[in-house]
């Protein structure tokens, strides 16, 4: 059984977290960052305090910092420009799955993806492609740096499905 | 070592919704401090303390045929190369390219084709949308 003096340890260190500020899903103490380039739609989005996430491809909760990047495929001729955009306060993420989605989070969280169930009290990263459903036949090529999220690139069937000898 | 006696629950909680999976995944993770995580297309725990990296591909199944005709599950068909660079221990720059299903059993009979996955490049060209 934790002793009181831990419970007063712990009730002091997640109440500055607490009253930090709190969101759920999409909407709260938050910031998304919006960068389209061509072939892909990035969404970053930076949180702290209380996050609980009901639904979506990382659904569940977080104490402490967070920095979530989804990447979605871009349509063709959707008519928006290249650029970024910020958002405060809610992140425009889109209803549908990530094609890719990498999370850092330092605090306590536990969380729920496609195949993977977590709990971590620290830092974890995680980062997930979404690749193919089970029956889909696709050739992708893929890039994405984290501290430029404007070169993103991705192609889907960019390579001959019926190789040519 | 003494568990909490939670963590037995906890795990048992972490498995109750096992299902087949229905997307090939690629996963990379790392973590520092306590970290529990489970499988549930298999039901795999991990539990780690202190530092712990890992690698992970979910393979699907999907549906095909044998030689007599018979249908059978089978896992499905995966071409892929990836390249992951990690700066201390976030994420900096990934890079993947792959085929599944029909792209990927045509490429594996064309050898030079199939040097276009497996050479990974960074793109230098946009696609035009």
């Amino acid at each position: 059984m934790p002793t009181p003096r831990l419970l007063m340890l712990a009730l002091v260190t997640l109440l500055p977290l607490l009253s930090a500020g709190c969101a759920c899903g999409r909407v709260g103490t938050l910031a998304a960052r919006r960068t389209l380039t061509r072939g892909a739609e990035v969404i970053d989005v930076y949180a702290f305090g209380a996050l609980l996430r009901p639904r979506g491809a990382d659904s569940g909760g977080t104490l402490g910092w967070r920095h979530a990047t989804y990447i979605y495929p871009r349509a063709a001729g959707d008519g928006a420009e290249a650029g970024t955009h910020w958002t405060w306060g809610w992140a425009p993420l889109p209803a549908e799955a990530p094609f890719f989605l990498a999370t850092r989070s330092l605090g306590a969280e536990v969380a729920r993806y496609p195949g993977i169930v977590q709990a971590h009290a620290g830092f974890r990263m995680d980062a997930f492609t979404f690749a193919a459903p089970h029956d889909a036949s696709r050739s992708v090529q893929f890039t994405y740096r984290d501290d430029a999220p404007e070169q993103t690139f991705l192609a889907m069937n960019p390579l001959p499905l019926t190789a040519q000898p | 070592m003494n568990l909490p006696p939670l963590l037995p629950l906890a795990c048992a909680a972490l498995l109750a919704g096992c299902a087949s999976p229905s997307h090939l995944v690629f996963h990379q993770s790392s973590s520092v401090g306590a970290d529990a995580s489970a499988n549930t297309d298999t039901g795999q725990v991990h539990v780690a303390f202190g530092y712990d990296r890992q690698t992970n591909t979910i393979i699907p199944k999907t549906d095909t045929s044998n030689d007599f005709g018979e249908r059978e599950k089978e896992a499905m068909s995966v071409i892929s190369a990836s390249e992951v660079k990690v700066k201390w221990l976030g994420l900096h720059e990934v890079t993947e390219q792959f085929a599944t299903g029909r792209a990927a059993r045509n490429l594996a009979r064309h050898p030079a084709a199939l040097g276009q996955i497996l050479t990974l490049s960074v793109p230098t060209e946009q696609p035009v949308p």
